[in-house]
């Protein structure tokens, strides 16, 4: 079954080709948000199997938002996204609840969908 | 009040003498009857009161010339033998003798309302001793025409209580007589309220003065109270005899009471020289100076701020700037040295009533003073290398972090943007038709486009490239082309200076170029560089709302930056005048 | 010939000139190898990096000023990341024909480059239009420039690029007679004399524009 996706981040040029890109890569993106709170509602309204969330949104920190949608029911897998790399946040990304971290610029189809089916570690990247 | 000369002192000794000699005499040979047992206590007594107000006035007048004090005591023992003309048995003796037979006692009520100062100083005490003044020889005057000298003379005691004796128990007092004992009691328990307040209101050194008198003017107020009240508190007549005995014996004691008040501070002299020998004794500690003044002055509050010329401010001993200004609680003392301000004393005002004792302390701390104002310096300049040393530090923080998040936030987002537009454009080149993937990669353009801008500007806001290669003045010039006001570069001299020169007066024309932009709403600035006699002078003067805040982060670091290489920012923004920015750096 | 020290820069726009009809005939990474280069065989134009070894600072300015001085017929198109006049200015005051001053970020449209080589090849002179924009929108007490039309305005900086009337009738849609016209009236207004040839005219303007 193909996951469906929210895209979360303020820069729109970055929403409008992850979208495209996802969608290019056989995903289905069921919508997007520019912050936090919006993710929320989007996450509630939705009720997405995956959300792509930048770690610095305009209103809340990324591993904040999260933590919210862990708590919810039926809660989506996170991923967080960032420009980044992973190391730039330390132990972060691994003592959070999200399943995983990608950097911006390696987002693919297949980058997201070996983090949501791989073993729940984030990917190393260079990035 | 004047000093008293040698020879005032000696005639009214003498005159002191033989107005008590001419009391007694009146007492013994003035034609009244008095009880053989009461003429030796009596005499005894008068003359002691008499005697002691007058000789410790003249001691305290020669002292402490400027009180009023010892003046009224003085004159206190000359009322005092003054009554007893009552005692001489003639009708001339017996009006002299009641129209000055209660003045004693309003200089008594003067004397209690008004120490140590003996001047009144305000409404209460003036109220105070006028009540007192109308209720002696006016109103005794008043009865004397009303009732005319009714009185038999020459049978039983002198009039007026002069001698102390139990009354005949028929006591039969008019109306008039118990109004004038009401109005007399309330002045009585106003006075004492007065001399309690006065004493709780005042600080420790004024408090050192003020206790012996205040104890004693209390007992003697009490009594002459409780004397007033004996019949209506029910007191037997022995009692009331007894209180008025010992009234007398207090009034003996209680002018060298005042005396020693009047003198604490006098003998406190002798601890100015303990001051300076203690002053001399080790290297001062930002502390001891002024605890030793405080001390000297029995003033625990005494504080000592230095006066620093160079930077026209006041500052603590540990160096920190102090703000010295008038308050209604506090008094200041200005200390000199060669006509210089060097320090100020802020303390209990009722110093201020002593400057003699100030100014004794202050001459004899003002090397210690001069050299722990040295010392403060010293440490106040070592405050103010160390706040910029943190200053500069933490902008130089700020900014590296500002230039982290401009890029994260700015270039590196669209360069993200990019590498995505690029792989997506790889993974429908065979599925999107030339124009989709055209307009994927004009995408891609416009926000390489940005990218490099945003770039560019970063760049230049972190280092001005022209002004290495080109100097001060394209810099400058490069800088007034972009400002958003009407900016004119009016002269630079066209020559290379050090490049921490070049680069401070580069920022100082900057940061004063973006103030005017951003918070001035000015409309033209003109920015000017002349070179000195050893340095530059770059002033940079807008038209706009002025007001700006030298101690603002912006202005603070700039006048940090150019501290550095030796020279001074000084920044005129006079509200609604224009701001006016000038800093001189000095260059070899 | 192309100068700069970036390998793949140089190979790059050597790429771009040579699909647009040019012929590429040495690349060299200093200004040293380039002046070696030009004196063997003199090309019609350079293009020449601003930041070269061994300072990164302005060689290319220096090596623009040695090439006009050895080989005045040379034209050098001088490639820079700075919207900075003065830079132009300084090559134009040189007083070398065939010179010109444009942002790295315009080989991105290869029609544009292969135009500035083309007219600094010719003895045109030719300035970036960031460079001008920022000069024609720098604020001014009492603003000469407000007293200008929007189109005379356009005109102007269309002429501090360095274009001739002709290049600006193509540019704006106009006729050869409204061009003579706008360009008569601009020199009026700002008080400018009309400069005999087409490097007077632009030093004129930018000079104006800088004052």
């Amino acid at each position: 079954m193909t996951p469906r996706v929210v895209i979360v981040d303020d820069h729109a040029p970055f929403r409008s080709l992850a979208r495209r890109l996802l969608v290019a890569g056989g995903l289905s993106v069921v919508g997007e948000a520019a912050d936090g709170a919006g993710a929320l509602a989007a996450v509630r309204a939705l009720a997405p199997d995956v959300v792509l969330l930048d770690v610095q949104l305009p209103d809340l920190d990324g591993f904040a938002v999260a933590e919210v949608l862990a708590g919810e029911p039926d809660a989506p897998a996170v991923v967080l996204v960032s420009s980044r790399a992973l190391l730039d946040y330390g132990s972060r990304v691994a003592a959070s609840t999200a399943r995983g971290f990608i950097a911006k610029a390696d987002l693919s189809s297949e980058t997201l969908l070996h983090v949501i089916r791989g073993p729940g570690r984030p990917v190393p990247c260079s990035g | 009040m004047q000093r008293l000369r040698p020879r005032t002192r000696a005639t009214l000794a003498t005159a002191g003498a033989a107005a008590g000699v001419a009391a007694a005499a009146a007492l013994v040979w003035g034609g009244y009857q008095v009880p053989a047992d009461l003429l030796a206590p009596t005499l005894v007594l008068d003359l002691a009161v008499g005697w002691s107000f007058i000789g410790v006035g003249l001691v305290a007048w020669t002292r402490r010339p400027d009180s009023r004090t010892g003046l009224l005591m003085v004159v206190l023992g000359f009322a005092w033998f003054a009554r007893s003309a009552v005692a001489v048995d003639t009708r001339t003796g017996f009006v002299v003798g009641v129209l000055v037979g209660s003045v004693h006692l309003s200089v008594l009520v003067h004397l209690l309302a008004t120490f140590p100062g003996g001047r009144v100083q305000d409404r209460g005490q003036r109220v105070l001793v006028t009540v007192g003044y109308l209720l002696s020889a006016p109103l005794d005057a008043a009865f004397l025409f009303v009732f005319g000298a009714q009185r038999q003379l020459g049978e039983g005691p002198p009039p007026n209580g002069l001698v102390i004796a139990p009354s005949n128990g028929e006591f039969d007092p008019s109306g008039v007589d118990l109004a004038v004992q009401g109005v007399v009691v309330v002045l009585l328990g106003s006075l004492l309220a007065t001399v309690f307040t006065r004493w709780r209101s005042a600080g420790p050194a004024q408090r050192r003065s003020l206790t012996p008198g205040a104890v004693g003017a209390a007992l003697i107020v009490v009594t002459i109270l409780v004397e007033r009240t004996a019949v209506l508190l029910l007191i037997p007549p022995a009692v009331g005899v007894a209180l008025a005995w010992s009234a007398e014996v207090v009034l003996v004691v209680w002018p060298l009471a005042l005396l020693l008040g009047l003198l604490r501070s006098q003998l406190d002299r002798s601890a100015v020289s303990r001051l300076i020998v203690e002053l001399g004794a080790g290297l001062p500690v930002p502390e001891r100076l002024r605890s030793a003044l405080a001390a000297t002055l029995h003033d625990p509050s005494l504080e000592l701020a230095y006066w620093l010329p160079e930077r026209r401010a006041f500052v603590d001993p540990a160096g920190a700037p102090v703000r010295v200004a008038p308050a209604r609680d506090r008094a200041m003392t200005y200390l000199e040295r060669d006509g210089e301000q060097i320090a100020v004393l802020v303390h209990d005002p009722v110093l201020a009533a002593e400057p003699e004792l100030v100014a004794a302390v202050a001459a004899g701390a003002g090397l210690a003073v001069e050299n722990d104002r040295l010392h403060a310096e010293v440490r106040s300049q070592l405050r103010e290398v160390q706040a910029s040393r943190a200053r500069i530090v933490e902008a130089a923080d700020g900014a590296r972090r500002r230039v982290e998040r401009d890029l994260h936030d700015g270039a590196q987002q669209r360069l993200v943007t990019v590498a995505l537009a690029l792989r997506l454009a790889h993974t429908q080149l065979d599925t999107a038709s030339r124009a989709e993937l055209a307009a994927l990669l004009d995408e891609a353009g416009a926000e390489l486009a940005g990218a490099l801008d945003e770039l560019r500007e970063l760049a230049r806001g972190i280092y001005p490239v022209l002004l290495t290669d080109a100097g001060l003045g394209p810099a400058l010039e490069s800088l007034a082309e972009r400002c958003p006001v009407p900016a004119v570069v009016a002269a630079v001299p066209a020559r290379r200076w050090a490049e921490a020169v070049e680069q401070t007066c580069y920022f100082v024309v900057s940061e004063a170029l973006a103030n005017a932009a951003k918070h001035a709403g000015a409309a033209r600035v003109v920015v000017e560089v002349r070179e000195t006699t050893g340095g530059l002078r770059v002033e940079v003067c807008d038209d706009g709302a002025g007001g700006a805040d030298a101690s603002g982060s912006g202005l603070r670091g700039l006048a940090d930056r150019v501290a550095t290489l030796g020279g001074e920012l000084t920044v005129r923004s006079p509200r609604g005048g224009g701001t006016r920015v000038i800093a001189t750096v000095p260059c070899a | 010939m192309v100068a700069d020290d970036a390998a793949l820069f140089r190979a790059g726009i050597s790429r771009l000139l040579a699909d647009a009809g040019f012929d590429v005939t040495a690349q060299v990474g200093d200004a040293d190898a380039l002046l070696d280069a030009a004196d063997r065989d003199p090309p019609d134009a350079v293009v020449v990096d601003i930041r070269m070894p061994p300072t990164h600072t302005t060689e290319g300015l220096e090596a623009a000023r040695l090439l006009a001085e050895r080989h005045p017929g040379t034209g050098v198109l001088v490639l820079s990341a700075h919207v900075e006049p003065h830079y132009a200015m300084q090559l134009v005051e040189s007083g070398a024909t065939g010179t010109g001053y444009l942002l790295k970020e315009r080989v991105a449209d290869a029609g544009e480059l292969a135009d500035a080589v083309r007219r600094v090849a010719a003895g045109g002179v030719v300035i970036d239009p960031g460079v001008v924009a920022q000069l024609v929108g720098r604020r001014r007490v009492r603003d000469p420039l407000e007293s200008l039309s929007d189109r005379e305005r356009e005109v102007l900086a269309v002429m501090a690029e360095g274009r001739s009337n002709q290049a600006i009738c193509e540019r704006l849609f106009l006729s050869p007679k409204t061009v003579e016209a706008y360009v008569h009236n601009v020199f009026t207004k700002l008080d400018l004399h009309q400069a005999a040839d087409a490097n007077r005219r632009v030093l004129a303007v930018l000079a104006y524009l800088r004052a």
